[in-house]
């Protein structure tokens, strides 16, 4: 069970670790994988300038006509332009906010995946990509520290996913849950910062870690082909189980919920506006784009996922094609 | 699998098409990506996802993204890409 606590969240997990005495490479994908992670290390400390000033609350340039629109029809419209502009910094301190606990978690799965993966090639991975994620908790939160006034707490939605894929015992779980969704979604953030964030640090950091969260989606891919292809039709609906749960839940983070609540505005009026404006129904699909296009990769895209994304409002037109051209690559692999 | 540059460019076009918010402002052979096919920002970074996706591409750079206005534009891009990262492999 998880246990939330004031500054923490504790759960119980029961693995199984292996060690292994055979040290021969079977995958040189993954070997290479390594080699290249090891070759595109980076140092928050210095290759990031820490220097760049962060103007936060700052009145911010126009928005796009598109945007611009969207807001005027939103419940931040009555406090004009100023309310806008807060809001606008606010959403970049809630994302960075979420980016910091996520990476935690990513650090504490990626940990776990060392433990738990049977083979030395994805013990040496996993192992290299928990050092990528602390470097990226190292950037998230030097930034967070010294320019975000007011921190978020990890949403509530992030809070219970990140429960739900580390209590788990099976590793495929916790590879699914943190190596295609929860890093697939921040693949896709982190190069939207151009467009959603306000100030060069914090894109320099996005644009850093965006390189390296694509190895880390690369990883889940490899690992999980092979076993996805194994799956038993029980063990393939309890994995599509998870899913559409852990989708559901990264959906309902980027209804604001916590936004809201910080800049007043009645939670029901801020959550419709999130749930039916065209601009925040076209950012969930964009953020799903890798998602998706991973998803049918490993072949987990199925007709049940497929729908289910879709009925969520996941499934944009991007995500659509992503996945017919993943399944007909597939296909034509697989006949030739 | 390798695909013929022909199928690329058609490929490349098709995507373009498919996915831009008003694929009725098609005309000609070259629109313009935001003008004529009403690309937004949110729209473009889908399409570089799916482009990148499709033909193995490293994420586009700034520079390189702030010079694509039209469709041609996007599939002289990704053509190029697409030869250098040959070029790359063949070295």
């Amino acid at each position: 069970m998880t246990r939330p606590v004031e500054d923490s969240l504790q759960m119980a997990a029961t693995v199984d670790v292996e060690l292994t005495w055979d040290y021969r490479s079977h995958s040189p994908r993954l070997r290479s994988l390594y080699d290249h992670g090891k070759r595109a290390q980076w140092d928050a400390a210095v290759d990031i300038d820490w220097s760049i000033e962060v103007p936060f609350g700052e009145p911010l340039p126009d928005n796009s006509a598109w945007a611009e629109a969207e807001f005027a029809a939103s419940p931040l419209a009555a406090g004009g332009r100023r309310v806008i502009d807060t809001f606008r910094w606010e959403f970049q301190a809630w994302m960075v906010s979420q980016f910091l606990h996520g990476e935690q978690g990513a650090l504490i799965a990626a940990s776990r995946l060392a433990e738990v993966l049977p083979d030395i090639d994805s013990k040496l991975y996993a192992a290299e990509q928990a050092a990528d994620e602390a470097r990226h908790v190292e950037a998230f939160l030097r930034y967070v520290t010294d320019h975000i006034p007011v921190p978020y707490a990890a949403s509530p939605a992030l809070a219970e996913l990140l429960g739900q894929v580390l209590r788990d015992s099976r590793w495929d779980i916790v590879a699914v849950g943190m190596q295609i969704l929860i890093e697939g979604l921040a693949m896709a953030a982190f190069r939207l910062a151009k467009a959603t964030f306000h100030d060069p640090l914090v894109k320099q950091i996005s644009d850093l870690i965006a390189r390296d969260e694509a190895r880390h989606v690369s990883f889940g891919v490899v690992s999980l082909k092979p076993l996805v292809a194994g799956l038993t039709a029980a063990e393939r609906a309890d994995r599509e189980d998870f899913v559409l749960e852990a989708s559901s839940l990264l959906r309902r983070r980027f209804l604001l919920e916590d936004v809201w609540e910080r800049l007043a505005v009645p939670p029901t009026e801020g959550q419709s506006f999130a749930l039916t404006s065209p601009m925040m129904i076209s950012y969930r699909q964009t953020l799903f784009v890798k998602i998706v296009s991973a998803l049918a990769n490993i072949g987990m895209l199925t007709p049940r996922v497929r729908a289910g994304l879709d009925g969520l409002g996941l499934m944009g037109s991007g995500s659509a094609l992503a996945a017919r051209m993943a399944e007909a690559d597939g296909a034509a692999n697989s006949s030739g | 699998m390798q695909m013929r540059s022909e199928d690329v460019c058609t490929t490349i076009r098709r995507t373009v098409r498919e996915m831009a918010p008003n694929p009725e402002g098609w005309i000609g052979d070259d629109p313009r990506l935001a003008e004529d096919l009403e690309y937004h920002s949110l729209a473009l970074v889908e399409l570089a996802f799916v482009l990148e996706d499709e033909f193995g591409l490293p994420p586009i750079d700034e520079a390189s993204a702030v010079a694509i206005r039209t469709a041609g534009d996007v599939e002289r891009y990704v053509v190029k890409a697409l030869a250098a990262q040959n070029w790359a492999a063949s070295e």
